[in-house]
């Protein structure tokens, strides 16, 4: 790969990673680039060393999303300071992006199908039917996966409503 | 498109200049799997070093008496050695310290920390052992030797020296798969990876304490040799059947963790999330692994005829 190429692949890429990040994050836009930044160091250092993905986004992504979870499982145990720090203050956004952050961390702990279908109908706004195809699924059991999601969603977190609105 | 949602420019710029440096930055580093990098002007150094000492004991070396000289070209030739493995503790020190700014700010896990903290004291090893081997050197004037029935060389066991630093090479070795395993069986528990990548660590495992025993084994050996209790042709026939039972036990583990995968994929192949290609490859690797056990088995036999 050469420099050219790589800043090629950077150019191609950070707009649909940093948009993929950004909605899992709320639009937190420190932690977002924190993240963006460090998933493009470690393309560079795994891509160099071992063969290119076939598809570099969606590795980006996967790696993205991993480090985000892995950043919000180590910040667990600050979670309840960080709640009371923002419930005392007025910052709407602040409160909103941990929400989100809570909310997408319940998310990941769903098991790996609810989580997919959950990320791609919420986050990514794609339809049912489009789910369906792409994970060779009916849409019935689709939606009843989200359905299912929804429920285990309340149970994690009974302060937010899931009230089924699409984040576009 | 929600602006929240789109990178500013002004973090994109920095981002691309940021990326290109560390692209020019690694390229400088001459890396290959498996080995840690080391910067191409360490090398280049090391090597100019390497290079003129060699040179120095070749140019003299016509001077003196043949003895002389083979010594002084070992010295040389071992001297290279240590200055190469001090430039790549000292690179890897700083890769360890530049990782663990990282990992302070959240963004790389501990467990990676600990995996180079590891590489550091794998390089910490290695240069002892090069220092060990100059010592031997300038000893003996000779290449080191590393067979069990080898004499001590100016009243130094430095066989044992070395089978020491093997053991605990092997020891941070495992240290390195617990880690692994950790994590792996996270991911497991969270449905994030197969089931058999645990199954495989565990097998590693296996492999690994198997390894520390045999090392085990040859320090003990060396130590009857050296007490007279057993000669040196008995040492060459038990030190050689150590490494036959080694082979026979991984082999056994292997063939077994192999079967297990395979019960496995063909469970998963009737429900169809498998292909037919994917448990034939699985197939080839078990048959490899059973040939295997049957080559260690025979080994073994001829062994306990000489025996």
């Amino acid at each position: 790969m050469t420099e050219q190429q790589w800043l090629k692949i950077y150019r191609e890429t950070v707009h649909p990673l940093y948009g993929y990040m950004a909605k899992r994050t709320g639009g937190n836009r420190e932690l977002t680039e924190d993240i963006v930044q460090e998933s493009y160091l470690r393309a560079l250092g795994t891509w160099k060393r071992k063969s290119m993905p076939d598809s570099h986004v969606a590795w980006l992504k996967r790696v993205a999303r991993n480090i985000l979870i892995d950043y919000l499982r180590q910040k667990r145990w600050d979670k309840k300071e960080d709640l009371e720090r923002h419930q005392d203050t007025d910052n709407q956004t602040a409160k909103d992006q941990f929400k989100s952050l809570e909310i997408f961390l319940a998310i990941s702990s769903l098991g790996r199908k609810k989580t997919k279908i959950i990320e791609a109908f919420y986050y990514d706004g794609k339809s049912v039917k489009e789910i369906a195809n792409t994970m060779a699924l009916s849409e019935r059991a689709v939606e009843g996966q989200l359905r299912r999601a929804r429920l285990s969603l309340k149970s994690l977190l009974p302060e937010i409503k899931t009230n089924g609105e699409k984040n576009e | 498109m929600n602006k929240d949602y789109e990178p500013d420019n002004q973090f994109m710029e920095k981002l691309e200049w940021q990326l290109s440096s560390e692209y020019r930055r690694a390229n400088r580093l001459k890396s290959s799997s498996g080995k840690i990098a080391v910067p191409r002007r360490m090398v280049a150094i090391a090597v100019t070093i390497g290079i003129l000492m060699t040179g120095v004991a070749v140019t003299k070396a016509a001077d003196y008496i043949k003895d002389s000289w083979r010594k002084k070209i070992e010295i040389a030739r071992v001297e290279t050695e240590v200055e190469l493995m001090k430039v790549h503790l000292e690179s890897i020190r700083e890769m360890a310290s530049d990782i663990k700014m990282r990992v302070s700010n959240g963004l790389i896990r501990e467990d990676e920390y600990q995996a180079m903290k590891l590489a550091v004291e794998n390089a910490e090893l290695d240069y002892s052992r090069s220092l060990l081997n100059l010592a031997e050197v300038k000893l003996s004037g000779d290449t080191p030797r590393n067979e069990l029935y080898a004499p001590l060389v100016g009243g130094r066991d430095f066989v044992s020296k070395r089978l020491e630093l093997e053991k605990k090479e092997a020891k941070l070795a495992m240290e390195q798969l617990s880690i692994q395993q950790d994590r792996v069986k996270q991911l497991v528990e969270e449905n994030l990876v197969q089931r058999d990548e645990m199954d495989m660590i565990q097998a590693e495992i296996a492999n690994r304490k198997m390894k520390i025993d045999k090392i085990q084994q040859r320090i003990d050996l060396r130590a009857r040799f050296l007490s007279g209790e057993i000669t040196a042709q008995e040492v060459e026939i038990k030190d050689r059947m150590t490494g036959a039972e080694r082979n026979l036990q991984l082999a056994r583990v292997q063939v077994e963790s192999l079967m297990k995968q395979m019960d496995r994929m063909q469970a998963l192949k009737a429900q169809g999330t498998v292909s037919h290609t994917e448990v034939m490859q699985l197939q080839y690797a078990l048959d490899a692994a059973q040939a295997k056990l049957k080559l260690a088995t025979l080994e073994m036999d001829v062994l306990e005829k000489l025996k």
